[in-house]
């Protein structure tokens, strides 16, 4: 038994074999090609049954493409690495292009969704972005990433959980669209970093009790005094820094920052419902990305939830979507509720 | 706003966001017919808005005299308001 990722064009060229000895792999790839467009790159696996009839199973795979800026700010830049094409000599090319397959794996093993909209939309990064770029972000249809300056920030490709937070920014565009303002802004951020940290944990099969539950470990450089961005077990403590500060983040809606900078605080107020998230996932154990993780993307993509929620509306629709898939009565509910609790949220 | 002598103008840019949430701050003076310029080059009553980013970084840019303050999103950082925020950093 094999398997392979499929790209479109060797899909096609997959479909136009004729051969008898490939009839079976033919008609997989005629089927995927003409009965399901949307899924634009898939994973044929071949194995054998028990009257030694060749079976092949189509199911999703990612289609990513990376480009390089060239240090320029412009847009998409040139192609350097396509999906199934080997590893380059360019370590911000590999991590990203690996990292979106990562990202992938989690939202498709996990919760079924088949990439960004549920629908094979391809992947898409651009690296070395600028100058020395300080920042990784989502432009509303690809992932961009800077180098850093050397000083404070490194490349940012090297942080698992920053690709996997970049690309949850397109998960919720495609679903709960919450509007990247004060509260419902800060949900839209946390709901990058919780899937963020989850698509670490899942690449590396990391327990609640083994994760970092780190954002961006790694991104500073050795003259920075600090771990990572943020800190989702204990907002506040990532950094403490001569240059950077410390830490900003808030740990429970008591110290809710008021703020119009950074489209109202999206950036330090993500810290109470990812304390929340933190503490639903620990009180459950296990994988974090399991029931936890399945709780929080029912809530994105549930009818619940509003694009202008704010901190007691998401935590309701998290109750509801708990209740909806384990029980009123389940250790499920009774975890996401005492989760809010501990950030001061709540949920009635 | 920094401390400036009397007839000098000064340009603050606070810049938010970006997906570290790390806040920076940048300030010149200097005489106004040295930056006014450039400041009145600025599109000030209509900054671009970019609705579709995530994680980009915010400016916030500060004029002492005239008073003039815009937000303007990274994505609208284009022109003479790149020119007037690349020259604070580098003042």
């Amino acid at each position: 038994m094999g398997f392979g990722i499929v790209p479109p064009y060797l899909l096609a060229r997959i479909a136009r074999l004729d051969d008898t000895r490939f009839a079976t792999a033919a008609a997989a790839a005629r089927n995927a090609l003409q009965h399901d467009a949307s899924m634009r790159a898939v994973r044929l696996t071949f194995s054998l049954d028990e009257s030694d009839t060749l079976v092949a199973e189509l199911s999703a795979a990612p289609d990513r493409t990376i480009a390089h800026a060239g240090g320029t700010l412009t847009l998409p830049g040139r192609v350097v690495r396509r999906e199934g094409q080997p590893s380059t000599d360019d370590t911000a090319v590999d991590e990203a292009y690996d990292g979106l397959g990562s990202t992938f794996a989690l939202f498709h093993e996990s919760y079924g969704r088949n990439s960004i909209d549920d629908a094979g939309l391809p992947l898409d990064a651009t690296v070395h972005y600028g100058e020395l770029y300080d920042n990784a972000f989502w432009n509303g249809t690809r992932m961009v990433f800077g180098d850093g300056d050397g000083e404070i920030f490194r490349g940012f490709t090297s942080s698992l959980s920053v690709i996997g937070h970049e690309l949850t920014h397109g998960v919720t565009q495609y679903t709960a669209g919450l509007v990247y303002r004060d509260q419902s802004g800060a949900l839209n951020e946390s709901v990058s970093d919780v899937f963020g940290a989850l698509v670490e944990q899942h690449s590396r099969r990391q327990s609640v009790d083994e994760a970092s539950w780190l954002i961006g470990e790694g991104v500073f450089t050795d003259q920075v005094e600090g771990s990572a961005l943020r800190s989702m077990r204990s907002p506040g403590t990532a950094y403490d820094d001569d240059v950077l500060g410390k830490d900003p983040q808030p740990a429970h809606v008591d110290d809710y920052i008021d703020t119009d900078e950074d489209d109202g605080g999206v950036h330090l107020n993500s810290g109470i419902p990812n304390r929340a998230f933190y503490l639903a996932a620990a009180a459950l154990g296990g994988n974090a990305w399991e029931r936890a993780g399945q709780i929080w993307y029912d809530t994105i993509t549930g009818p619940q939830l509003t694009a202008r929620a704010d901190f007691a509306a998401f935590a309701r629709a998290t109750v509801a979507a708990a209740t909806a898939r384990y029980g009123a009565r389940s250790p499920e509910v009774r975890a996401v509720e005492s989760g809010w609790a501990g950030v001061g949220v709540g949920h009635a | 706003m920094p401390e400036h002598e009397a007839g000098q103008l000064s340009v603050t840019v606070v810049r938010t966001g970006g997906i570290a949430g790390v806040r920076r701050e940048w300030a010149a003076s200097g005489p106004p017919d040295e930056w006014l310029p450039l400041i009145d080059a600025c599109p000030w009553r209509s900054v671009g808005a970019d609705l579709a980013s995530r994680d980009r970084f915010v400016y916030r840019i500060t004029v002492s005299a005239p008073p003039r303050r815009a937000t303007v999103p990274e994505g609208a950082l284009t022109g003479p308001w790149k020119a007037l925020v690349d020259r604070v950093r580098s003042a």
